[in-house]
């Protein structure tokens, strides 16, 4: 009868053995699911190598050597206005001699406002080319950026970091860089 | 039977290969619009979006018809050689947010800072966009022969811009290659867009059927 009741009953020690084998069963199956059905998204946050992008993209290229046909031409317009003041110079100089005081007086006149001219030109053209270089530059960047959003938003990235040489992102595993394709991408997009 | 089996797959693989031909004007236009078909292209930056449409000889032989109520061939005929001897676009300007309609979200006052910037933007659109406006391919660069700003009397937030090269020049320096059209803007911020197009895109547009 003891035997039945017994083996009908089983004691504490074994229901708190089968209690706490389900809680490990139900532990080990919890962290199981976290560890590979609810792992953070990859793609949420993503970084790009920013000079490398802003130094590659096509359309960065082509400001530049657009910008240096530019400045080579503007160049070019000072160099003749420079070498038509040298000529000048040289030409006094050899006249200088023969010429009485009132007219060299007056040539002189004449030669330091051609000097006058010739660096008020020279710094206009800084002026200009700083201009120009910025405009073209804040022209590249603002495509890059609008091109990022379209890109992210398609790809699903919830944040695109950019490292910078001041180094924002210290550190990101390759696998969350998406530099390349991202350059493969905004290449395409700007011959499209 | 296999050999008649074949011949009639391939004359239906054909068929389904024609692109459209003769369209009613307004699935004509659907086509024009539609980005797929390569006639128009769109870019946007700095809160400007910028779209350019190549407007074929059909479409504006169309429009100068419509103007004139006339539908006669010969008429037509006549029209279709004087823009045959071109290559039109359209180049249309747009702020991308604000509040379509008012005067103050207009294109033409994005960034200005005072009367004299807007004016130096209302000259260079006006009169100087073939400075900045070329169709080149890796045989050569032109300019165009006319650009010519809508006047919208102010009730568009937006700017379009007809774009006319010289078929003869295109023809001579391009030499019937696939070109890209290149706008180096200098008002917006935007930089430099430069807009593919496939010449068998240019060849295939269809025809606007007359009734």
């Amino acid at each position: 009868m003891l035997l039945i009741r017994r083996l009908s009953y089983p004691p504490l020690y074994m229901k708190l053995n089968i209690v706490s084998i389900i809680i490990s069963l139900l532990t080990l199956g919890i962290l199981l699911f976290i560890t590979f059905f609810n792992k953070p998204s990859s793609s949420d946050v993503v970084f790009v190598r920013s000079q490398v992008v802003f130094e590659q993209y096509d359309g960065m290229k082509e400001a530049m050597r657009v910008f240096q046909e530019k400045k080579a031409s503007w160049q070019s317009n000072l160099d003749t206005l420079n070498a038509d003041y040298q000529k000048a110079i040289s030409a006094y100089n050899l006249e200088s001699i023969k010429l009485p005081d009132s007219e060299k007086i007056a040539r002189e006149e004449v030669l330091k406002r051609q000097y006058q001219n010739v660096s008020k030109y020279a710094q206009m053209l800084e002026e200009k080319a700083g201009d120009e270089d910025q405009m073209l530059t804040q022209g590249v960047l603002n495509q890059i950026d609008e091109f990022i959003k379209e890109y992210a938003q398609k790809k699903g990235y919830k944040i695109v970091m950019g490292t910078t040489n001041s180094g924002n992102v210290l550190y990101g595993d390759e696998s969350l860089d998406i530099t390349d394709e991202l350059l493969d991408a905004l290449n395409k997009n700007y011959h499209k | 039977m296999k050999t008649k089996i074949a011949n009639i797959i391939l004359i239906l693989l054909v068929l389904s290969s024609c692109s459209p031909s003769d369209l009613a004007y307004k699935d004509y236009l659907l086509y024009l619009n539609n980005p797929d078909n390569g006639l128009i292209k769109e870019r946007q930056a700095n809160d400007i979006v910028l779209k350019l449409k190549y407007l074929p000889i059909d479409y504006l032989v169309h429009q100068d018809l419509k103007k004139d109520g006339i539908v006669e061939t010969e008429i037509r005929d006549s029209l279709e050689e004087v823009y045959g001897n071109s290559l039109t676009f359209l180049l249309n300007i747009s702020p991308k947010s604000g509040k379509q309609g008012r005067n103050d979200n207009s294109v033409m006052f994005k960034g200005i800072d005072g009367i004299e910037s807007y004016k130096n933007r209302a000259i260079q659109m006006n009169f100087s966009m073939s400075e900045f406006l070329s169709l080149r391919n890796k045989n050569g660069e032109i300019a165009p022969v006319l650009c010519n700003m809508e006047n919208t009397y102010d009730v568009s937030t937006s700017r379009s811009i007809y774009v006319v090269f010289s078929k003869e020049m295109v023809d001579r320096e391009l030499k019937k290659e696939d070109w890209e059209f290149v706008y180096e803007d200098q008002l917006f911020e935007t930089g430099i867009h430069v807009f593919s197009f496939d010449k068998d895109d240019i060849a295939q547009a269809p025809v606007i059927e007359y009734n």
